[in-house]
């Protein structure tokens, strides 16, 4: 709009007109004015005291103006809803004192929060299925999971089934055949039973003791309990454990297991000892020199898995049938003949040394 | 090994300098491009991986260890408590003599107890020195004449 | 100020030879390997240290620059520290005290540490780890607190074990739990580990190590294991059984793994029962509790209530002092129903898959 600029009557007259110019548009807003949104009904839904079932919000809000307490859960967007049907609950808690909470009792006469020291109360919430196929159904099914392992775990269990039944079988024939003792019918099943037991028990790394124990344990432990199922009485109960306890004796007092966990006779400790230094008297007494030696010394290590560890097995071999005998010994001399060179980068000295040596101090060349 | 690394350290041979346009004129120490290439390849790396690998004891020389720091820290802690115990006691002895004072003459406890605040070097605990003199310059010096 | 080195005189205070000298000392305060002891007191020989294996490795392993003299004045010095907690713990009479003097005379002793560091401590071999000595106790504590009790109590309070069965537990001893005649296996259980209704299937092997000062001639011992999780349909929430429970247990420092040949019939008040939990009842905890005992305990087998038992009740009625637990969890699994066979206990129910509200 122009307009004039009028000066006060009475006082001099402008000689110019001086021209304003004033907005003729109107101011656009500022950037962010435009942006509201309608309410988003946030607060309680449901009030102290309220019945809830499970699922339904008690509250919705920004941040957890509330956080949720027993029974009730918290969504993504910080919407607090109950899990569990009961009474609601606002209240405070000692642990946390700048926390609000809402919780869901399970009785109406119930307090929140329940007492720090005091069982939950909980429910259980699930119901029997009366129908008898009904149940059998679900007794029977499976996961998804379950049952794409199924086929692999029965053809593994089968699998261990007959590798065990293989080894009763095993233990069987060498308890009649080699070791003449005359077990018969339902001492033989005990017997190879507990030495299953025990060979799987050495197996898991017990002690020879811990395992006569545990297997012997498990045995008696399974005749209680089928004495229980089938009502046997008292006597025959006592029975039938004076059986596998003299079973389990005649056992151990008559076998042994070597390092390769093969049944063989009983050794006792001091046959061990025995056997043992007799051995290292042999083996430091031999010479290696020829193919000879070398087969003498490797049929005395043969068989000695039944008295020696499988540790100090390994370290007799090594100590006693070297790959390579040390440089101290059977080096070649300037006249030998066909010596064998090895050559190796001397660091010391920055240049390659060339090692004669007979024969005799390779193993494979003897 | 030794011998490669003689030459790799060894300076390059200063090269003629000849003016071209957009080629370096300034550089780097004498040091050849090979060696030049491990120095900035080293500067790169951070410190704690320049570092030697940390030490890989035996269990004989861990206890070792272990032992000679135990050792450490129980020294450490006897001479700690020996000086809180020395401290202790003169703090105690101050506070006898205090209150002692306190009984004898108020007046001259209530001096030793005055406070000090804002005095940033209190005089009393300078000790007298032969060093710097009183008079710091003889303005009006004059060498003797022979 | 404290200073950078030290004067020779500070290891001179007294001469006693207390670290070496066994005549009147437990064996286990000893490194058991000559060799070992031997690199470790006198110093590492040309050889090489004897803890590698491999004479490589021997050959290629260098001690740090004289730390065999160094080594030397420290353990003067620590020695002779240790002769004078010797020469308190002879004048003193008070029993607590007297157990710690007589672990801080021994706990810098290099040969304690290195048995203690290097060798088993669950199972341990009383020629190395001496539980009855109580520098092991100590130090036994101590690693059971950095890193076992945390676990447990962990476990615990994320499972609810506490407060659903007791009311809180302050632990002092360790427990640990073995299935070893179910299945022969050779594992201990960790805290809140989901086991097979198989390997469950007979009684655990409960170790209670203690760290503390009680007399074992004299203490008693209660481990009870209960299960929070029964459903109770009448009530439509959960009731606690008890699944086994020993009393009047007896243990030492070092022989504490109780199974059957720890205690006879007497000692056993309710026989074992084993997890069989129902299809679709959801996971079971089975938590243990191992209590010290005010006296001797006479509960007959009849009087107490398996089916739904009050822990809590039975704790204050006894006079029981919880020490410390574990729990152990199972679910329903294709074995359960030959697990129920076996004990002769009824097929399980079966429960809907959803539950209702």
């Amino acid at each position: 709009m122009l307009g004039w600029n009028r000066a006060p009557v009475g006082h001099y007259v402008s000689k110019f007109f001086i021209q304003v110019r004033t907005a003729t548009k109107k101011a656009a807003g500022s950037r962010t004015s435009m942006k509201d949104s309608a309410g988003r009904r946030l607060g309680p839904k449901k009030y102290e005291g309220q019945e809830v079932k499970p699922g339904e919000i008690l509250m919705r809000q920004r941040g957890t103006k509330f956080y949720p307490g027993e029974n009730v859960g918290i969504g993504k967007d910080h919407t607090v809803f109950a899990m569990e049907p009961g009474f609601v609950r606002y209240y405070l808690d000692p642990f946390h004192p700048k926390r609000k909470f809402i919780g869901v009792a399970l009785g109406s006469e119930l307090k929140l929060p329940t007492p720090h020291f005091a069982p939950r109360v909980r429910r259980f919430g699930r119901q029997l299925i009366e129908n008898s196929e009904a149940a059998q159904k679900e007794a029977n099914s499976l996961t998804r999971k379950q049952f794409m392992a199924r086929d692999s775990i029965t053809a593994g269990m089968n699998e261990r089934e007959t590798r065990r039944a293989d080894l009763r079988l095993q233990f069987a024939k060498k308890l009649t055949e080699s070791l003449q003792l005359k077990f018969e019918g339902q001492s033989m099943e005990m017997a190879t039973l507990y030495l299953l037991r025990l060979r799987s028990c050495l197996k898991n790394g017990f002690s020879l003791l811990d395992a006569r124990f545990n297997s012997l344990h498990y045995l008696e432990q399974e005749t209680v309990l089928q004495a229980r199922r089938e009502a046997f009485s008292q006597e025959t109960l006592a029975e039938q454990l004076q059986k596998l306890y003299a079973t389990a004796d005649k056992i151990n007092t008559s076998t042994s297991f070597n390092n390769r966990l093969e049944l063989t006779r009983y050794y006792s400790k001091s046959e061990r000892e025995n056997l043992k230094a007799k051995l290292l008297n042999d083996l430091t007494s031999a010479t290696l020199a020829t193919r000879k030696d070398k087969k003498n010394i490797e049929k005395l290590l043969e068989s000695t898995a039944d008295f020696l560890t499988r540790s100090e097995e390994v370290q007799l071999r090594r100590r006693f049938l070297k790959p390579v005998k040390p440089e101290n010994v059977s080096m070649a001399s300037k006249n030998e003949k066909k010596p064998i060179t090895v050559k190796r980068f001397n660091y010391m000295r920055g240049g390659i040394d060339a090692i004669s040596r007979t024969k005799s101090a390779f193993l494979s060349k003897l | 090994m030794i011998s490669f690394r003689q030459a790799a350290l060894k300076p390059a041979r200063q090269p003629v300098l000849q003016f071209a346009r957009g080629k370096r004129t300034k550089t780097k120490g004498n040091l050849t491009p090979a060696v030049q290439r491990v120095v900035t390849q080293l500067s790169v790396m951070s410190a704690s991986r320049k570092q030697p690998k940390m030490l890989k004891l035996s269990r004989e020389d861990f206890i070792k260890h272990q032992t000679i720091q135990n050792c450490w820290a129980v020294h450490q802690k006897e001479l700690r408590e020996k000086r809180s115990e020395q401290l202790r006691l003169q703090y105690k002895s101050t506070e006898k003599a205090m209150e002692l004072l306190a009984q004898l003459d108020p007046t001259l406890f209530e001096a030793a107890n005055a406070s000090e605040a804002g005095k940033r070097f209190p005089l009393e605990l300078k000790v007298p020195t032969e060093y710097p003199p009183n008079q710091i310059w003889y303005h009006n010096y004059k060498p003797k004449s022979e | 100020m404290l200073r950078r080195s030290f004067h020779t005189s500070v290891t001179k205070k007294s001469g006693a030879k207390v670290w070496s000298d066994f005549s009147a000392r437990p064996i286990a305060l000893s490194i058991p390997s000559e060799k070992v002891k031997s690199c470790v007191l006198n110093g590492t020989s040309a050889q090489g240290p004897p803890s590698l294996k491999k004479r490589s490795s021997r050959i290629k392993y260098q001690s740090p620059e004289k730390i065999d003299e160094v080594f030397k004045t420290c353990y003067d010095f620590l020695e002779s520290r240790g002769a004078s907690k010797y020469a308190k713990l002879k004048d003193e009479q008070n029993i607590k005290k007297r157990t710690q003097l007589a672990a801080e005379a021994e706990i810098n002793n290099p040969e304690v540490l290195y048995n203690f560091q290097y060798n088993e401590k669950i199972e341990n071999d009383p020629r190395i780890i001496d539980y009855n000595v109580p520098v092991y106790r100590y130090l036994g504590r101590k690693h059971w607190e950095s890193y076992g009790q945390m676990l447990l109590m962990q476990r615990l309070e994320t499972l609810a074990v506490i407060p659903d069965t007791m009311p809180t537990l302050v632990p002092r001893a360790d427990i640990n739990i073995k299935f070893p005649f179910s299945t022969g296996l050779n594992k201990w259980v960790e805290p809140g580990e989901v086991l097979s209704s198989n390997a469950t299937s007979l009684a655990p092997a409960i170790k209670i190590q203690e760290y503390e000062d009680v007399d074992p001639t004299e203490q008693l011992y209660t481990a009870l294991i209960v299960n929070p999780d029964e459903p109770d349909l009448t009530t439509d929430s959960f009731k606690t059984t008890l699944q086994y429970g020993l009393v009047n247990l007896k243990i030492s420092y070092n022989d504490n793994i109780l199974d059957a040949r720890k205690f006879t019939d007497d000692n056993v008040v309710a026989e074992y029962l084993p997890p069989v939990p129902e299809k679709n009842a959801g996971t079971q905890r089975f938590a243990v509790w191992v209590f010290r005992q005010s006296g001797p305990l006479k509960i007959s087998q009849k009087r107490l209530n398996r089916d739904s038992f009050d822990l809590r009740r039975f704790v204050h009625d006894q006079a029981l002092t919880p020490i410390g637990a574990h729990v152990w969890r199972s679910q329903w699994d294709s074995n359960v129903n030959n697990v129920r066979a076996k004990y002769g206990m009824p097929e399980g129910r079966v429960f809907h898959r959803v539950r209702k509200s």
